[in-house]
């Protein structure tokens, strides 16, 4: 037979088991707390310090589709030159110097300066040789690093130039003799320039071969 | 022990079988010594059988162990201790409140101890869990943590953008707007092929990067 507990003890167990009930409340609002701290301390740290990425100057896909935009509109400009529609042609080209490409990408500035190499010509074929001159200076004035298409960009320099002082002497007068002299000179230095270029980027490539 | 000597019962022998007779007044007996035992005595006994009860009930007396409550008990204990401890210091009382027996340790204050255990525990507890509480509300900012390093995968030289001059290179002047234009297309188709070539292998064919001989691999 089970002896029943007096009062005394009966009312010494509930006090026991409510102190027991509020350690482990505590003990719970404490770990609670210092889980929720972990928690948020994980959160602003971020991302793994593992994670390997792929270098930025990846052929990508915004690399290719500008490529292909600027092939395209080489292309639809010499459809309109071999039908004779020099401004149209003119205009396909002007469009290159438009297109985004991703940033950092070395292609684009090569791309551009041959663009506005074609651009020059155009507009030297039309008369235009101002316009010329100034496409020409623009991408001159713009390049980062001395490249084959840069020097291209002296050589049309020099044949702008050049073109400027025909029209010059063909006036026939002394003071624009003197002026085509002046221009003439200007092209050879572009000429000059278009050479150095070229010498030095083939014996930096023979160099790294 | 007394017996009546009226009784003309004649007394047994050690040897003999009890009777009939015997049996049931023993049974009786018996069965009187449960009832007294229960504390259901009869009002009313036969001398004989009173005798015979006061015997029963100090042999029983003399058989069991005397059960005291637990306060008796309890009581009981503490006194034979305090002697005990009050012999062996010699000192004072331990009534004296003041007195102090190096190791010994009063029993009711050490029950006074043993009560608060669990609301020391509880106390304790709760104020870790509040200062956890009132330092993370109280934490200040963390600036943000620095950028963490890196890694960057290799990736071979023709799977990257880079500049189209070894490809090209030097361009030489055209003779004619037409030639112009036809070598500016070739160009631009050169670099386009070359990088889409570089572009497959790297999104198709599982992109290699460990660079071969000669920068491909």
């Amino acid at each position: 037979m089970t002896p029943t507990p007096s009062p005394r003890r009966r009312r010494r167990r509930a006090i026991l088991r409510t102190a027991a009930l509020a350690a482990l409340a505590a003990v719970i609002m404490a770990a609670g707390a210092a889980g929720l701290a972990c928690s948020s301390d994980g959160d602003r740290r971020g991302g793994s310090v593992t994670r390997i990425t792929e270098p930025e100057d990846v052929i990508d896909e915004g690399l290719m589709i500008a490529l292909s935009q600027a092939k395209n509109f080489h292309h639809k400009a010499r459809v309109y030159m071999s039908d004779g529609q020099l401004a149209l042609a003119t205009t396909a080209v002007r469009q290159i110097l438009a297109i985004e490409f991703p940033a950092g990408a070395a292609e684009a500035e090569d791309v551009r300066l041959d663009a506005r190499a074609m651009l020059a010509k155009l507009l030297v074929a039309q008369g235009q040789l101002d316009a010329a001159m100034t496409v020409v200076d623009e991408g001159l004035t713009g390049a980062g690093r001395e490249s084959f298409f840069l020097a291209n960009l002296y050589t049309v320099k020099g044949e702008v130039l050049q073109a400027q002082a025909e029209v010059l002497a063909a006036t026939g007068q002394p003071v624009d003799g003197e002026r085509a002299r002046e221009v003439r000179r200007q092209a050879i230095l572009a000429f000059d320039r278009s050479i150095a270029i070229n010498e030095a980027l083939q014996r930096r490539l023979l160099e790294e071969r | 022990m007394t017996r009546d000597d009226d009784t003309p019962t004649p007394v047994p022998g050690p040897d003999d079988r009890a009777g009939a007779a015997e049996k049931a007044r023993a049974r009786a007996f018996g069965d009187l010594i449960d009832k007294v035992l229960a504390g259901r005595a009869p009002a009313a006994v036969p001398a004989e059988e009173r005798a015979l009860l006061e015997v029963a009930t100090v042999i029983r007396a003399a058989a069991r162990p005397v059960e005291l409550g637990a306060a008796r008990t309890r009581s009981v204990v503490e006194a034979a201790l305090a002697t005990a401890i009050e012999r062996k210091g010699g000192g004072p009382t331990l009534s004296d409140p003041a007195m102090t027996v190096p190791g010994v340790v009063p029993l009711d204050r050490a029950r006074r101890a043993r009560g608060l255990v669990p609301w020391i525990t509880a106390g304790v507890a709760t104020a870790v869990a509040a200062a956890a509480v009132a330092l993370l509300l109280a934490r200040p900012a963390s600036p943000p943590a620095p950028a963490a390093p890196v890694a960057t995968a290799p990736v071979a030289e023709h799977l990257r953008s880079r500049p189209a001059d070894p490809l090209i290179g030097v361009i030489a002047p055209a003779p004619s707007l037409e030639a112009a234009a036809g070598a500016t297309v070739v160009r631009i188709d050169t670099i386009y092929a070359d990088r889409l070539a570089g572009f497959r292998e790297r999104t198709l064919a599982g992109a290699a990067r460990s660079p071969g001989p000669g920068g491909r691999p």
